[in-house]
């Protein structure tokens, strides 16, 4: 029997802040977040390495 | 009957232990480079030949070679199956080194024969080259003859699919040879179709499926001109089809009696890398990775039939054939799905996602 049909399509959120997409990963999961907005500079500025505010143990790691 | 490698009864016997093997004199190796590959560790040494063994664990057992993998020198300590099953991995291995030198090509895919010829079933792991492989045992007759990985020997004329005596779950060691008629690149679908691809597209789908030694670059370029050479003597189709013996019924039909039927070459698509679906809270959001994710700057949300539309342009597909699959499991008419995946591939292709 085949599925029900509708529209296809495809919506693109935009993220203001890098940590959005962090915090929407399972906890655990490595990230590279690559230089853009002021997260990025946060980043840089604790050696490329810091861990999520709110999402403990997942360590995140910039890359420039 | 033998199969023509050269190498059938050698390697036989080093797998099931019957020849003379150097139970604990492992020569001295002064490895000059070191690569590793999964669970093989693969060191050079200084006289140009090659070590092979398990990245885990001594250095026995091992299998030396020469620089041309002519020689192969089996250490190992002890017996027993459990001997027998590491020794194999890295024998196969070895071997399969030496077919790239020797024009043979050792090819990812299930093999069946019936009546004077072969048919590979090659694709991604977990796609359903065995058990189309097995529809055809059971729908038309066919037998296996290798379950995982012949040996493709190439000629002039016709290329030879070959039994080799190492084989995955199926464990088919069969010692024949059969003219290849054709490699199917295995697609599931509640249809059957078979589409031919262009040479680019066959080199691309075949190159993935077969034993490239990367870490040796020269056998590893003339393993690269022999799937080059097999795809320009055997034709390679990709088959959209179910899994089951009426299935295969009709694939052998449009295979060897109405070869009219096979669809003629059209241009894929494919989905970017550096992008993953997801399904977070009930929604289908596609996820960028690596460098995308700064580049990307968010997330895209699809509907249903959009993330089936992802899903199927993970591998390379035509237009049409995505907009059959797409007919085969939704409940809707051919006009309104075609605008609706015309428009939603000019969306993809909007924001990046799809490579052309």
């Amino acid at each position: 029997m085949k599925k029900a049909y509708s529209k296809p399509v495809a919506t693109k959120i935009a993220f203001s802040y890098q940590e959005q997409i962090v915090a929407s990963q399972a906890l655990g999961e490595q990230w590279e977040v690559s230089c853009g907005s002021g997260v990025c500079g946060h980043l840089q500025s604790s050696g490329c390495s810091w861990l999520t505010p709110g999402t403990a143990g997942v360590r995140v790691r910039g890359i420039r | 009957m033998g199969n023509g490698l050269g190498c059938f009864q050698v390697a036989s016997h080093m797998i099931s232990g019957r020849s003379s093997r150097n139970q604990t004199d492992v020569p001295e190796v002064i490895e000059r480079a070191t690569v590793t590959a999964d669970a093989l560790q693969i060191s050079r040494l200084e006289c140009g030949g090659y070590r092979f063994k398990y990245t885990q664990g001594s250095a026995i057992p091992c299998v030396i070679t020469d620089p041309q993998y002519n020689v192969l020198k089996v250490c190992s300590r002890g017996s027993g199956s459990q001997v027998e099953r590491l020794l194999q991995f890295l024998v196969r291995t070895a071997y399969e080194c030496q077919f790239a030198r020797q024009g043979v090509v050792s090819l990812h895919a299930a093999c069946v024969e019936l009546g004077d010829g072969a048919v590979c079933f090659t694709g991604d792991s977990g796609v359903g080259k065995s058990t189309r492989a097995q529809a055809w045992v059971d729908g038309v007759g066919a037998q296996l003859i290798s379950g995982d990985r012949p040996a493709i020997r190439l000629e002039a004329a016709c290329n030879i699919a070959c039994g080799v005596p190492w084989d995955g779950k199926e464990q088919i060691l069969r010692d024949v040879e059969r003219p290849l008629k054709a490699v199917l690149e295995v697609r599931r679908a509640p249809f059957t179709r078979l589409r031919r691809l262009t040479p680019e597209q066959a080199y691309a789908v075949l190159i993935r499926q077969s034993f490239i030694p990367m870490w040796d670059p020269d056998t590893a370029a003339l393993a690269m001109v022999n799937v080059k050479r097999l795809c320009r003597i055997t034709p390679v189709y990709r088959l959209f089809c179910g899994p089951d013996a009426e299935a295969a019924r009709e694939t052998r039909r449009i295979l060897f009696d109405c070869p009219e039927e096979i669809q003629e070459e059209l241009p894929d698509m494919k989905i970017r890398e550096g992008f993953v679906l997801r399904n977070v809270a009930d929604e289908h959001m596609v996820m960028p990775t690596g460098e995308n994710v700064g580049k990307f700057g968010g997330a895209v949300v699809l509907s249903d039939v959009a993330a089936f539309a992802f899903e199927q342009l993970r591998r390379p597909v035509s237009r049409e054939d995505l907009l059959s699959l797409i007919l085969a499991e939704y409940d809707v008419d051919a006009e309104t799905a075609t605008a609706d995946l015309d428009a939603l591939l000019a969306q993809f292709r909007e924001l990046g996602l799809l490579k052309d």
